[in-house]
């Protein structure tokens, strides 16, 4: 790197100490072309600021609807007309009849993609479950993982989801497992992350494996690639697999 | 339990904002009411505060020694309201510890700030670059990171690597950029 390169680059990342701080004025008031390099890398600088500020809003908007509304906030739920209610419903039956049919006719398209081929559930070995065994209904945690081995993955997500309060590492890890069967690979993605900061250890490099099958699945192959790294780089965990997809992506 | 917080927010964890985004969303609205009554703009407000938050976390800016997080986005997220409003904060707010007050009504301002128009033409010319240059300049410009994270980060063979990469992207950007400039 030239010169100007290097007190351009330390500028951006805050590191300038007062005597390259006067150096770059200097170059500033003195040639024009570095003045424009200068300014324009500082509107790029503000550009990808707010193209981020924009998607982390819109994520955030989202997560509004997922909120249990307390009192307040039902109350402003429920000022909308019933025409307009009427509406929403309307628009949300369309919607999940759409979504259905597309489901139902791209199921080959989808698992026909190249990345599913190397996805298969996780095997539950965290809460052994015997046949004959009285299941208290209250063990909700239990009747999860029921519902987790006999492929019931919709009833588990949601069965996960009032134990995750009082358990969050290997239930984080099998909730991301039921995520990403529902086909919601964002919020599994979400969830194997979760796991990856609790206590948990056993499962680590499958909970990196499995985010970074959500992501690639998903269509997000910068991200994929990353975790794969991530994954390479800590253990041997599925090896071939991950340099295969490496190689593929590259 | 808040310091994991803090450091899953610094390596830049979407899951952590949510985290904390859910956690003190009512309290805070509940906090604000007392200066503006309209929930959805105390909402629209308490999603800057809280993105704002992120980003210095990611940028490695944070400095919660004497603060929480909790107070962090009631002091920004006050600020901003008032930024919004377009109304000075009262006397009262600024007294105690004024220079961090000042501070944050500032940092409030400039993130309302409205963008100007070669703003705009640069943020819609970023929109054509491919997704691996937006992801590398999101790297160096938002996330702070160094030429050497960013190699391991994206699994480049060499730093000079990344550096032409990041080179052919601003090159790109800026052909698209004048493009717009000459034809708006």
């Amino acid at each position: 790197m030239d010169n100007r390169e290097i007190i351009l680059d330390r500028y951006f990342k805050g590191l300038l100490s007062k005597e390259e701080q006067l150096n770059l004025e200097e170059l500033i008031r003195t040639d024009p072309d570095f003045k424009e390099e200068f300014e324009f890398r500082k509107l790029t600088q503000k550009a990808v600021i707010l193209e981020k500020r924009e998607e982390l809003k819109g994520f955030l908007k989202e997560l509004d609807n997922e909120i249990v509304p307390d009192g307040r906030t039902r109350q402003l739920v429920a000022r909308p007309s019933l025409l307009k209610v009427a509406a929403g419903l309307a628009a949300i039956l369309v919607v999940a009849a759409l979504i259905f049919q597309l489901g139902n006719s791209n199921e080959e398209t989808v698992n026909s993609d190249s990345f599913l081929s190397y996805y298969s559930p996780y095997p539950n070995v965290v809460s052994p479950i015997t046949r004959g065994d009285e299941i208290n209904p209250e063990d909700i945690e239990k009747s999860a993982f029921i519902a987790y081995e006999s492929k019931n993955y919709g009833l588990a997500d949601s069965l996960f989801s009032q134990v995750l309060p009082f358990q969050q590492d290997y239930v984080s890890f099998y909730k991301g497992i039921s995520k990403f069967e529902l086909g919601q690979y964002d919020s599994a993605a979400k969830y194997f992350d979760n796991y990856l900061y609790s206590e948990g250890t056993q499962l680590r490099d499958q909970a990196k494996w499995y985010m970074a099958l959500s992501y690639l699945v998903k269509g997000d192959t910068i991200k994929g690639k990353e975790e794969l790294i991530r994954l390479r780089k800590s253990s041997g965990y599925k090896m071939d697999e991950v340099e295969r997809i490496l190689l593929d992506l590259e | 339990m808040s310091d994991i917080l803090i450091e899953r927010l610094k390596s830049g964890d979407k899951a952590a904002l949510e985290d904390v985004y859910k956690r003190y969303r009512d309290p805070f609205v509940q906090f604000a009411k007392r200066y503006h009554g309209d929930q959805e703009l105390l909402y629209d407000i308490y999603q800057d505060a809280t993105i704002a938050l992120f980003e210095k976390a990611v940028q490695g800016k944070l400095q919660l020694d004497k603060s929480s997080i909790k107070t962090y986005l009631f002091s920004i997220g006050k600020f901003m309201l008032f930024t919004k409003l377009k109304k000075e904060p009262p006397r009262s707010e600024i007294i105690e510890d004024q220079e961090v007050a000042l501070g944050l009504f500032e940092e409030a301002q400039s993130f309302m700030e409205e963008p100007d128009q070669q703003l705009v033409f640069l943020r819609k010319a970023l929109t054509k670059l491919g997704e691996k240059c937006r992801r590398v300049l999101e790297l160096y410009y938002y996330e702070n990171k160094s030429m050497k994270e960013i190699q391991q980060l994206l699994d480049y063979n060499h730093t000079d690597v990344v550096k032409s990469h990041k080179s052919r992207c601003m090159k790109s950007l800026k052909e698209h950029f004048e493009h717009k400039n000459i034809t708006r």
